[in-house]
């Protein structure tokens, strides 16, 4: 790696600690809820990530149906499984949060409720990937898929926010205030998140990249051997 | 005068094998290619990316000069190792269903014409599941000829033939070429078809490369 | 016009073998029936239910239904690769897509008119107030349903975790026509329309998949 980039790696590194301590020093208690607050830094940043890694797979899903370059779909595929992890994040960490606040570890409340709906989506692009063969296929089924499942989660949310119109409310943010302090902490662990995730995709996708060049030179050997052992057999 | 046929620099990787590698190829009106290679090299695969069925990684494919497009496939058949038949219709609705979606005039009478050829017009009326490999691989390449393609793809056409139809289909083959049809043909055999002079073409690390003729 | 011959000789091919061997009807609709039976049983009638249970129960019926008979219609195709011949066709490849469409349609429209009033009778809802609106809402969804399914069997066509993954992307993704055709539904049960807002959802689900795979289809209709 070059200068620059351990240079913004490290830059990430230190953010990250003085993440850590906004988090859990730096930052207040909240009124009524304490200390439990602060795992909302972690859940919503890493919420943030996981609505970006999907919307970012849709689009690189696009431009690798135009342009053809495998570069593109390999970032795609790293940034869906990304994804998929801080998704479960979001899911484990809002379960922790909702059995501290609300007394129950899982509610139909429509954020939570499409956070579930995208977890299932992703998987099943994972899935959908991993199960077919054809590299160019798979490629572009995923690609399709990716951008019809990104299109419909603003559907899925607005649907189930007003289908929960008519249920009674169980949660609301009313009376939630966030005094500056909480607000500069939240601001800045999503801007850390977000540098984490950057990170990830782009060593991942080189990764990715350096496994699939691996694949094709260790297919280029095979053919050079094979055809070296029929000239000495003939 | 283009060719009917024109690969020019396929790839392809099935998973992480890449089964074609640079693969070109030509095909002119009434020539016969025969595509040897081991199994696994990559013919049926190349047979697929030829006739349209499944993309290249990389290079080009063209059909009498032109790019592949849904009106040209009207003028190519395919014949793979599945016989694209359905099991509860039986061989005349079959070979009726494929006729219908080529468009032929005279759909019906062109049935009855191949049913004839392929000797199975006494079986017509039988549903095709309870076919025989033999019975299925005649209605199959019934169904692959029926619409009279200019470029045909055949995929192991003799698998399952008797010997009468072997001889049947050699001799169709024959008439299709002087008739000026183009015709990639992958089979394992030469002994049936060894009346015809065909170009040879052999299948190597995902390139073809000229081979023996038979 | 190439397109809609050789769509109508799809749709004909599907019906003749249907109507010849009703099998895809017959294990469907067991199914079906065995589920709506299992519904009453553990329910006691729908005394027990809230406002959308019934609608909701109803609903997931349909669906599994019509998932069942939408895998069994895809393994007919593949008996002896047929499925590939769809990428020869003489015209656009969506043609496969529009076909299985209205064939599928087709029969699951037939499965409900047994089914509908069977479950209303079941579990003692009364459908029969509002017939009009009633069969309105269920060919909307169900269009909208079958579409769906239609368009994600042609994707996982070469998967080979087909089985569970048309299951997996296809529930997710209706989530909102599911969500509106409970809702609507429910209102027509308590006798008036429902909200115009979820008619909406239902129509706008129906026009974008059955709209949208026409454009995208030439990207994914291959082998």
């Amino acid at each position: 790696m070059k200068k620059w980039q351990w240079t913004l790696i490290s830059l990430l590194g230190i953010g990250m600690i003085v993440s850590q301590y906004l988090d859990f020093i730096a930052s207040p208690p909240e009124a009524q809820m304490g200390n439990v607050v602060r795992i909302l830094y972690f859940h919503v940043a890493s919420a943030i990530v996981a609505f970006t890694a999907f919307g970012i797979t849709a689009l690189l899903g696009l431009v690798f149906l135009v342009r053809k370059q495998w570069i593109w779909d390999q970032m795609a595929r790293v940034s869906a499984e990304i994804g998929m992890v801080y998704t479960t994040f979001v899911l484990i960490s809002g379960s922790i949060w909702g059995d501290a606040v609300w007394n129950t570890w899982w509610t139909w409340d429509p954020t939570l409720t499409t956070t579930l709906i995208l977890w299932f989506l992703y998987l099943a692009y994972i899935l959908l990937r991993a199960s077919i063969t054809d590299r160019e296929r798979a490629a572009k089924v995923a690609s399709v898929y990716g951008f019809i499942a990104a299109i419909d989660i603003p559907v899925i949310h607005q649907s189930v926010t007003w289908w929960r119109g008519i249920h009674p409310n169980v949660i609301t943010m009313q009376g939630f205030n966030m005094p500056p302090m909480m607000v500069y902490t939240l601001m800045f662990s999503f801007v850390v998140f977000l540098g984490l995730y950057a990170v990830i995709l782009w060593i991942s996708t080189m990764m990715a990249k350096d496994r699939d060049d691996l694949n094709d030179l260790r297919e280029l050997a095979r053919n050079a051997l094979a055809k070296y052992d029929e000239r000495v057999g003939s | 005068m283009s060719h009917l046929l024109e690969l020019q620099g396929i790839q392809k990787s099935l998973g992480h094998r890449s089964v074609l590698n640079g693969a070109d190829l030509t095909i002119d009106a009434g020539e016969i290619v025969w595509l040897v290679g081991p199994n696994g090299s990559g013919k049926t695969t190349l047979i697929k990316v030829a006739a349209g069925m499944s993309t290249p990684g990389k290079g080009t494919v063209s059909w009498f000069g032109n790019r592949p497009s849904p009106r040209l496939r009207a003028r190519i058949g395919v014949l793979l190792d599945a016989s694209f038949l359905y099991g509860e219709l039986t061989a005349e609705e079959n070979l009726f269903y494929y006729a219908r979606i080529y468009g032929l005039q005279d759909a019906r009478q062109k049935v009855q014409e191949w049913l004839e050829r392929v000797r199975l017009h006494r079986d017509k009326h039988v549903l095709v599941k309870a076919f025989s490999k033999g019975m299925k691989q005649r209605l199959a390449i019934a169904r692959a000829f029926i619409h009279q393609p200019e470029v045909l793809f055949l995929d192991e056409p003799y698998d399952g033939l008797d010997v009468a139809s072997s001889q049947h289909l050699t001799a169709w083959l024959k008439a299709m070429r002087e008739a000026g049809t183009g015709i990639l043909l992958v089979s394992h055999e030469d002994t049936a078809f060894r009346g015809l002079s065909v170009r040879t073409l052999k299948l190597s690390q995902g390139r073809l490369i000229k081979g023996e003729s038979p | 016009m190439n397109f809609w011959r050789v769509l109508w000789s799809m749709v004909g091919k599907d019906l003749r073998i249907e109507w010849r061997t009703k099998q895809l009807f017959i294990s469907s609709l067991s199914f079906a029936l065995l589920l709506v039976f299992l519904m009453g049983l553990v329910l006691y009638g729908s005394g027990n239910m809230t406002r959308f249970a019934d609608a909701g129960l109803l609903w997931l019926l349909i669906m599994m239904a019509g998932l069942f008979s939408l895998n069994r219609q895809d393994d007919k195709e593949r008996w002896d690769g047929a499925i590939y011949a769809a990428t020869l066709v003489p015209t656009d490849r969506s043609v496969l897509f529009y076909a299985r469409v209205i064939s599928h349609l087709l029969f699951v429209a037939v499965m409900e008119i047994v089914l509908v009033p069977l479950y209303s009778v079941v579990l003692g809802t009364s459908i029969q107030v509002a017939w009009g609106p009633i069969i309105l809402v269920l060919l909307m969804g169900t269009i909208g349903f079958v579409a769906v399914g239609a368009m994600l069997t042609s994707l996982a066509l070469t998967s080979s975790l087909r089985e569970i993954l048309v299951p997996l992307m296809i529930f997710p993704l209706s989530v909102p026509l599911l969500l509106g055709a409970v809702e609507v539904t429910s209102s027509i049960l308590q006798g008036n329309w429902g909200k115009g807002v979820w008619w909406a959802v239902i129509g706008a689900y129906d026009v974008l998949f059955l709209g949208l795979p026409g454009l995208l289809y030439d990207f994914i209709a291959e082998v």
